[in-house]
């Protein structure tokens, strides 16, 4: 009985023992296992490291598309407020230095949730308003002939034409000169960043998302570089003494877009046209 | 600034001979830049009149009234945005009171009020060209 018990002790301690080494190697192979999957998790959220700018065959920045890729742009900020893609030095809409007819006109689009938007009509976007669009756009560089295209995306067909030949800008106050949609351009390059100055607007657009108004004062400073090649960077500086009572600045970024709208893998803007001359605009609303 | 007055001058003779108004385009910016059209009441018969506004760089605003083929440039055109309400007076003529309706529409906006002259008054309307 003595033997049989003493036998019994020594056996419960060496498998008290191998219990314990089991659990030592069990908590070893836990330890590693963890470390092997912060490793993981760690290297799965690390930014993928950013594509390089294209540039076009003479060194210039290429801000639209290149050779064997596919995209256009597409999702982006406002020049006011502090939203996704638009710049954390944005003014706030009631920081926006708005003369008082400006902010009462403003407050009764947003009270008619932006029903009165001409472009809801199919009437041609603004400046900033071609580039802050849910359609996309794409730009065309023709450094040869002076010229950038930025081709809008949506229903209203529109383009408007970018001379970089540092060309004089018409005087807005001699009678001959005719407003236009997207204005009289004349750009220059700084480095890798579009420099557009532009004027000789009219004032049948919003030239900005959510409807705050210019007036044929108006006088665009625009700057559009691309930082990598999935962002376009753009910055507007708006002076129009008619509608604000001093210049104000303001940007956002433009994510490039792989896919077509419907998800398709082309990567290609639809086609798309509005209907001109709609006669059943009382029933529209914008937004 | 006169040359401009001038050929809005001539648009509206031009608009004049259309015999009637039509629609442009939308006007989106300064609610009262622009021409109007329509009829001031005067001994119970309507008068044609044709309006031009425009906005100046200071916020002043000059205009015009074309009525019965004669021009009065106006004085003291102010705009109330807190009621959209107008009010301006022709040069040793009559002053007008009215208010912004269809602020919004590209089509059918409109100034409706009163125009008066010592004790004679009267409606006055008119709708953005």
């Amino acid at each position: 009985m003595k033997g049989t018990m003493m036998r019994d002790v020594m056996m419960k301690g060496t498998a008290m023992k191998q219990a314990r080494k089991a659990l030592v190697a069990a908590l070893g192979v836990w330890a590693l296992l963890g470390a092997a999957n912060a490793v993981q998790a760690a290297a799965q959220e690390a930014p993928k490291p950013a594509k390089a700018t294209p540039r076009l065959g003479n060194g210039q920045v290429n801000l639209g598309l290149s050779a064997g890729e596919k995209g256009f742009w597409g999702n982006s900020g406002s020049i006011y407020g502090r939203g996704r893609l638009s710049h954390r030095s944005n003014l706030l809409l009631e920081e926006l230095p708005f003369q008082p007819w400006a902010k009462a006109l403003y407050d009764y689009r947003a009270a008619n949730r932006q029903s009165d938007d001409p472009h809801s009509r199919c009437m041609p976007p603004g400046p900033t308003r071609l580039v802050e669009t849910v359609n996309g756009f794409e730009i065309l560089q023709m450094p040869d002939l002076n010229r950038v295209y930025f081709v809008f995306g949506g229903g209203p067909r529109t383009w408007r034409v970018v001379y970089t030949d540092s060309r004089p800008l018409p005087d807005i106050d001699d009678p001959d000169t005719i407003g236009t949609y997207q204005g009289y351009t004349s750009a220059h390059w700084e480095g890798d960043t579009l420099v557009v100055e532009s004027t000789g607007y009219n004032d049948r657009t919003w030239f900005a998302q959510g409807g705050i108004p210019h007036t044929r004062f108006l006088h665009l400073t625009e700057r559009f570089s691309r930082p990598d090649f999935d962002t376009l960077s753009y910055e507007v500086t708006v002076d129009d003494p008619g509608a604000y009572t001093k210049p104000w600045t303001g940007g956002f970024d433009v994510s490039w877009t792989y896919k077509s709208w419907d998800g398709g893998d082309e990567g290609e803007i639809r086609e798309y046209f509005c209907q001109d001359d709609n006669n059943d605009v009382l029933h529209m609303y914008g937004n | 600034m006169k040359q401009l007055m001038r050929k809005r001058f001539a648009a509206l003779l031009g608009v004049l001979t259309l015999c009637g108004s039509f629609v442009v385009q939308g006007q989106e910016g300064y609610p009262l830049e622009g021409t109007w059209s329509g009829e001031r009441q005067v001994n119970g018969k309507d008068s044609r009149v044709l309006l031009s506004l425009t906005l100046q760089r200071d916020q002043s605003v000059i205009g015009f009234v074309i009525e019965n083929g004669k021009r009065q440039p106006l004085q003291n055109v102010q705009l109330r945005p807190e009621s959209w309400t107008v009010s301006f007076t022709l040069e040793g003529g009559y002053q007008v009171e009215g208010k912004i309706e269809n602020l919004g529409s590209f089509s059918e906006r409109k100034i409706v009020g009163k125009w008066s002259q010592g004790s004679d008054n009267g409606n006055f309307a008119v709708k953005m060209n």
